[in-house]
């Protein structure tokens, strides 16, 4: 049986879960990630895979493969991280509901290297539109013109924020690459 | 301020290197969100209102993707086709031989344009 991501959604267009749950379940650990690098927050970026495989199911009746379902749900989970950012609210303590585990973050940033924590605090340090477009170049392997479909601009848009932010991860790293 | 090629292909080694890591909390993070996600019921799918899944052919109607599809434009065509010709046969007559001659009666609106050589 073809199950491949286009065949999957349109199962799931017509209310199959048993579809949605392979799905999730093939694509979730990129989804969390790809939230992580772009929020440089775990619990956000949880947040952010949900309300993205929620998006999936609710539109899949009407999705048409114009574009691969990668790309789409890539933009979907780039929007929903630059609008998280946006309308980040300080909301009571009651509202945060369970708290994301942070001992494996704890725990994964000490195995890290110390450049490779170097590297994570400056890509943190970005505005987020050029973070974005970093992890989607470097993380995702995206061309300049998948970036600039998935943001929604334009190829020398996003040509310019690569190399705004090289020039400020440069900056931060220079010592780091020197070692390197 | 200008970059040095040698400046680039560190950094660009340099972030390769980092996203390419993978890191233990994403599985973790993926179980926690696969789990909420079965927790509870998924919400209503976006445009599934209609009982039936025939009843979802207004939405092809409310379509706006304009871009050439050969289905609908032969579609377009046959129709268009079908009603100059019932608008020059008229409904309430039969296509054969008999009725196939345009009538000469002057409150026919065939006879307007086809002026009928008497024999």
């Amino acid at each position: 049986m073809d199950d491949s991501d286009e065949t999957l959604m349109v199962r799931i267009g017509r209310g199959d879960e048993a579809a949605f749950r392979l799905l999730s379940r093939r694509h979730l650990r990129s989804v969390v990630a790809l939230a992580r690098h772009i929020t440089g927050n775990a619990a956000d970026a949880e947040d952010v895979a949900q309300d993205a495989m929620l998006r999936v199911w609710t539109h899949a009746p009407r999705w048409q493969p114009l574009a691969s379902f990668k790309t789409w749900l890539t933009r979907i989970v780039v929007n929903l991280c630059l609008d998280r950012k946006r309308r980040r609210v300080i909301l009571p303590i009651e509202a945060a509901g369970d708290p994301a585990d942070e001992a494996p973050d704890a725990r994964e940033r000490m195995e890290r290297s110390e450049i490779d924590r170097h590297v994570a605090a400056a890509i943190d340090g970005l505005p987020e539109r050029q973070r974005a477009a970093i992890v989607l170049t470097y993380r995702e392997g995206l061309s300049n013109a998948e970036v600039a479909d998935i943001l929604g601009s334009s190829v020398s848009a996003v040509e310019t924020l690569l190399v705004r932010a090289k020039q400020r991860l440069r900056t931060q790293l220079r010592p780091d690459e020197e070692a390197d | 301020m200008t970059s040095h090629p040698t400046d680039d292909r560190r950094l660009d080694a340099m972030l390769t290197r980092h996203f390419a890591a993978p890191a233990r909390s994403d599985d973790e993070g993926a179980r926690r969100v696969a789990g909420r996600l079965t927790a509870r019921p998924l919400p209503r799918q976006a445009g599934t209102w209609l009982p039936g899944t025939w009843l979802r052919w207004p939405t092809v109607l409310l379509n706006w993707d304009l871009s050439p599809a050969w289905p609908r434009v032969t579609a377009l065509a046959t129709c268009a086709v079908l009603g100059f010709v019932i608008g020059l046969a008229g409904l309430d007559t039969r296509i054969d031989d008999a009725s196939a001659a345009p009538s000469v009666t002057s409150a026919d609106l065939p006879s307007l344009i086809f002026d009928v050589e008497p024999l």
